[in-house]
């Protein structure tokens, strides 16, 4: 492995594992899970589990859960590699919202 | 020619992972494979390309890094290594419940409620107090399956176990000899309010190398409106003057603090250094268990409060470990030595797997906690009842399977408590949803933390967290 180095003992072991592994031809895609319902199911007032408990939460009680690719709809948010203080001001999402940064791509 | 991977239909996916600066680096969790890894430049890049909707062409050599270490599936059967069978039962903790009287009415305390502990059996109440003969039944069986380990675990639990010392004394001598019988090694840990410790008993724990758990919640004012006697007076008189006992009696085991965090009482840095101050050598922390909006139950804002407490906790932690001093935060200590060996972890805890909980009227239970809760996973006498054992685990690996399988912080809690859930939400294996982002964010801080201990003094790792074990 060139790009990635072991940290923990798991990782150093993954690390020094020898052999070679197929060449993936990959394209990105955003994995959805079961965490909210698709378009063809009843719908967003109930889960897939037919109650309401783990229904989306607004994007300011959730920012981090809401923000990442995982969610369904997901909030926007800057790519956190390279912004990584975009949120550096608001240490509580429900009160310092307004102090996200705004983030302008580079041309 | 540098190997460009071409987009094509039959995509790639990234399983979850957590990636995070520290320490002037980026770093990389993988929570498929557990490993934790520092990353190039080349690295950020691919996932910012991977994870935009839009990807354009990742290098493949750096393609073939991100599937070694666990970031890579497909669609179809993507996951890098699948789970098919339960983990056999490989006993190695087996908590005695003594006795489920108590002489405190903790505010929080799970065994009042209707489904807690000990329902009625066929109508008849279940006995409240475990015999001689029982106990040593239940070590026979734990001795009959563990196997080869050569060390076995006790934990003398209740209810308050001291209220039942004479059969506590009992029950450390008869495992001793029976476990030195067959060649084994017995160690016993003790769960205790600290009320009823004389300076009797608190020879005998030092003696029989007991170590002790006191479940204290903080100074003065706190503690006492978390633990009254039934009568409403405060504990904390009686615990601090247990604890000058036990500090009389210390020996090379340490003597661990551990505080239920309930509603209003938060102050995790007050109560830390209180508890340092009357010298313990560990002290824990844990959320109360109780139903949402309860008395007990602590709000988002409260959690929040927690939080800042823990990082403030783990920088000291992390100051301790470079002046080699052994830190006293125990919750960091396990974050840190699960982080440290990296093994994927399905179950949230060790409950039916390596751990069993013996309850008075000789049924197993997957752990104190669940005493009386859903069906009894077997005796001593006739063994595991294994189509209950399988029910358990079912639904432990459904969940994770399901809701928590996008998390990047499953390995850290598959799902949370299993008592948690239901307690919160009426079943045993409601993924904990509330603590989502707490959990997140504490294991984060865990991430950043062994981080930083990795730079500045690496050799504790090893030394300290690689033979821990995982309660």
């Amino acid at each position: 492995m060139k790009h990635l180095k072991g940290v923990n003992r798991k990782g150093k072991k993954i690390e020094e594992e020898k052999g070679d592994l197929p060449v993936v031809e990959a394209q990105g895609s955003i994995p959805f899970m079961h965490t909210c319902t698709s378009v063809f199911n009843p719908g967003y007032e109930i889960d897939w589990t037919g109650s309401t408990k783990q229904l989306c939460t607004p994007i300011e009680t959730d920012l981090f859960g809401t923000t990442d690719m995982y969610c369904w709809w997901p909030g926007q948010a800057p790519d956190t590699y390279n912004n990584p203080d975009w949120n550096a001001d608001c240490t509580r999402a429900m009160k310092d919202w307004m102090k996200l940064k705004v983030v302008k791509p580079e041309w | 020619m540098e190997n460009i991977a071409r987009p094509s239909a039959a995509e790639a996916i990234l399983l979850p992972h957590r990636s995070f600066t520290a320490e002037g680096e980026a770093y990389l969790y993988a929570a498929e494979t557990g490993g934790l890894f520092r990353m190039d430049k080349g690295v950020r890049d691919a996932l910012s390309a991977l994870a935009s909707s839009g990807a354009g062409a990742v290098p493949g050599e750096v393609l073939s890094d991100l599937r070694r270490a666990g970031l890579l599936g497909t669609r179809e059967g993507g996951r890098p290594a699948g789970r098919t069978a339960h983990p056999p039962l490989r006993l190695r903790t087996l908590v005695l419940m003594l006795t489920y009287s108590c002489n405190l009415a903790c505010r929080y305390c799970y065994e009042d409620r209707e489904e807690g502990c000990v329902p009625p059996a066929d109508g008849k109440p279940a006995p409240r107090e475990m015999s001689r003969e029982s106990i040593r039944e239940n070590v026979r069986f734990l001795l009959d399956q563990s196997g080869e380990n050569r060390k076995v675990s006790i934990v003398l639990f209740g209810g308050e176990p001291l209220l039942r010392f004479p059969l506590l004394r009992a029950a450390v001598g008869d495992a001793r000899a029976m476990a030195s019988a067959r060649g084994k090694e017995v160690s016993f840990s003790l769960t205790t309010n600290g009320t009823l410790v004389t300076r009797e008993i608190a020879g005998f724990l030092r003696e029989s190398g007991v170590s002790v758990c006191v479940s204290i919640d903080g100074p003065r004012e706190v503690h006492d409106v978390n633990r009254p006697y039934a009568s409403g007076r405060g504990s904390y008189d009686d615990v601090e003057r247990g604890i000058e006992y036990l500090m009389e009696n210390r020996s090379g085991v340490p003597l661990a603090a551990r505080v239920t965090l309930g509603r209003g009482a938060v102050d995790v840095r007050k109560t830390f250094d209180h508890l340092r101050g009357l010298g313990f050598d560990e002290v824990g922390f844990a959320p109360a268990s109780a139903a949402e909006g309860s008395d007990a139950a602590l709000p988002g804002e409260e959690l929040d409060l927690v939080l800042d407490g823990f990082r403030d906790l783990a920088a000291g932690y992390a100051a301790d470990v470079r002046e080699r001093r052994m830190p006293a935060f125990g919750n960091m200590t396990q974050i840190l030595a699960m982080i440290h060996r990296g093994d994927p972890m399905p179950y949230p805890c060790g409950a039916g797997i390596g751990m069993l909980a013996a309850e008075p009227s000789g049924a197993f239970y997957p752990c104190h906690r669940l005493c009386g809760v859903g069906d009894p996973m077997g005796d001593p006498t006739r063994g595991i009842a294994p189509d209950a054992r399988a029910r358990f685990l079912d639904g432990a690996a459904r969940r994770c399977e399901s809701v928590c399988d996008a998390c990047w912080a499953k390995n850290f809690c598959a799902g949370g408590c299993y008592h948690d859930a239901y307690v919160r939400q009426g079943d045993l294996f409601a993924p904990s949803t509330h603590y989502c982002r707490w959990i997140r964010e504490l294991f984060l801080l865990g991430l950043q933390t062994y981080v930083r201990i990795q730079n500045e003094t690496p050799t504790f790792l090893e030394a300290v967290l690689g033979e821990r074990g995982i309660a």
